[in-house]
């Protein structure tokens, strides 16, 4: 079997358009700003200003979600150059257009997938991604492995294989990243990679599933290599009603991901009829983050990635046209409101299982890919370009 | 330059700003209150909603010149003194927050809501257009219907 997936650009319109406030003097500089990688930032101010690396000061203050955005520090960079430049403190906002057409995006992507099955059995599966380079420019956070980074050209390949994997019995498995230099801004989006890959691959269980005459769950019971895995996926099939008769043009849709020690799945429900508006209209969420220490924080955790999901797979991209970003604000760049969003999202936390893993990135994958895969079966067609809307 | 006074929170307010200052702009860099957010400028993101002589509103598109004479109530004004409103009430009691960057705005639409309407139905509060992009709108369907009961 032989399916190709392609993803739009997506912003992170950070609701907190990006800001610094900056004060810039002949021998040092103090700014104000928020930032995920401060250090780093500080070194490339001092750099940008012809400082000592020890003369920048950062103070990071709290600001609105990014979802990745603010690991990078442009807007600190622009206003201490326009602070030396001209001798004054300086308070900088971008507009949200400028956040919309200037800033930063998760790349766009290519996806080919090949699925060999023989006689009911997976004999492999392989997962080629192309995308435009991810820009890892921060490093880990200060400026050695930044400029590692910036010389190498190769934080998309190193991230790509420690963090991407398949975590089913397919036979021999093996996914692989090809990045194209565009000289696009690029950035971390939420899950990163996974946000594409996972999302491809969950698509692609569904798919085989369904040339195999299978039923979406019970071949992912059968297939998938951990146990935790299994258990978050009955128990979002038992708690979400898997399989229940639903109207024609209605479905439910479901998908696992499993990646930072720990392990989700969701079971959403999807209503088609309004083909220019599909409405998610029910999620359930079981997840496994190894020990729990703040589960109300880890379930709104849950809940929200169910509306970057809906979002991104449905209706929120943006368009190049002719070089440039046609979408910018959030009247054409069509992320989630109240009026697409589930009701409910019931998540369940499991009981612990070992140390601590991570939460925050966990979600988006499987949400993502149970909304793909409900409209699937809602409409009697694969979506492969993503968001559906176009 | 034109001098307007107008009802802020309970209290007259006397600016002196070009006419067709966007009243967000007088509310957050004229008199440092910061509680209405600026998402968009456009009037469509509504993280700076407030309270225009008690009905929802948008600050970053209406001129200083139209709230003249009337009162303009931010989230720094929506609670009784030390007793907070009953929509603040219940945000507290869902822990609907994440980054809480658009919460304010939120809790001013979703007040205006029950003032008009004391029993939203969902259709009725899928008309609030707020963007929230932490995704909380589980909780805050959640919270407002608990508001409505109180």
């Amino acid at each position: 079997m032989d399916r190709s997936f392609d993803f739009a650009f997506v912003p992170h319109a950070p609701l907190e358009v990006l800001n610094c406030v900056a004060d810039v003097r002949s021998d040092r500089a103090e700014l104000w700003f928020a930032c995920k990688s401060p250090i780093v930032a500080s070194q490339k101010v001092a750099l940008a200003l012809g400082l000592p690396l020890g003369k920048v000061k950062v103070h990071v203050i709290r600001a609105g979600g990014s979802f990745g955005r603010r690991l990078f520090f442009d807007p600190a960079i622009e206003a201490a150059q326009i602070s030396q430049a001209i001798g004054r403190p300086v308070k900088l906002m971008w507009t949200r257009i400028d956040d919309m057409k200037h800033g930063r995006m998760r790349p766009a992507s290519h996806h080919k997938v090949r699925a060999t099955h023989l006689l009911g059995a997976m004999l492999g599966y392989e997962h080629r991604m192309g995308c435009v380079r991810f820009d890892g420019g921060h490093g880990l956070g200060e400026i050695l492995t930044a400029v590692g980074v910036e010389l190498t050209g190769t934080s998309g390949q190193a991230l790509f294989n420690l963090t991407q994997k398949v975590p089913y019995n397919f036979g021999i498995a093996a996914q692989t990243l090809t990045e194209v230099s565009l000289e696009f801004h690029t950035a971390s989006w939420r899950s990163v990679f996974s946000g594409q890959t996972s999302v491809v691959n969950e698509i692609m269980v569904d798919e085989i599933a369904r040339s195999l005459g299978r039923d979406p769950v019970d071949f992912r019971r059968r297939t998938l290599s951990s146990a935790r895995a299994k258990a978050v996926l009955n128990r979002v099939a038992s708690t979400g009603n898997w399989g229940r008769s639903m109207p024609a043009g209605t479905a439910q849709g479901i998908a696992v991901h499993d990646e930072f020690k720990s392990v989700c799945a969701y079971l959403v429900e999807i209503d088609c009829r309004n083909a220019a508006n599909p409405r998610v209209t029910k999620a359930t969420a079981a997840v496994d983050v190894g020990r729990a220490i703040n589960p109300r924080g880890l379930e709104a955790q849950a809940q929200g990635v169910v509306l970057d999901g809906l979002s991104v797979m449905l209706r929120a991209g943006v368009h190049i046209d002719h070089g440039a970003v046609r979408e910018s604000s959030y009247t054409d760049f069509r992320y989630g409101r109240m009026n697409d969003s589930p009701l409910d999202v019931a998540v369940h936390v499991m009981d612990p299982t070992g140390e601590p893993g991570g939460a925050g990135e966990l979600g988006f994958p499987a949400a993502a890919a149970a909304v793909a895969n409900a409209y699937a079966r809602a409409t009697g067609t694969l979506p492969t370009s993503f968001p559906i809307a176009g | 330059m034109p001098s307007f006074t107008f009802d802020l929170n309970g209290e007259a307010t006397t600016v002196d700003v070009p006419a067709d200052t966007p009243l967000l702009w007088v509310l957050r860099d004229v008199l440092g209150v910061t509680g209405p957010k600026y998402g968009c400028g456009v009037g469509v993101c509504r993280a700076c909603t407030s309270h225009l002589d008690g009905n929802a509103f948008q600050p970053c598109t209406t001129p200083m010149a139209d709230c003249a004479g009337r009162e303009v109530t931010t989230i720094e004004g929506l609670a009784d003194g030390e007793t907070l409103h009953p929509v603040q009430q219940a945000w507290i009691e869902e822990d609907v927050a994440q980054c809480g960057f658009c919460q304010p705005g939120q809790i001013m639409a979703a007040a205006a809501l029950l003032a008009s309407n004391p029993s939203p139905t969902d259709a009725d509060i899928d008309a609030i257009e707020n963007v929230c992009r932490c995704g909380t709108y589980c909780r805050i369907r959640k919270a407002i219907h608990r508001a409505a009961g109180a």
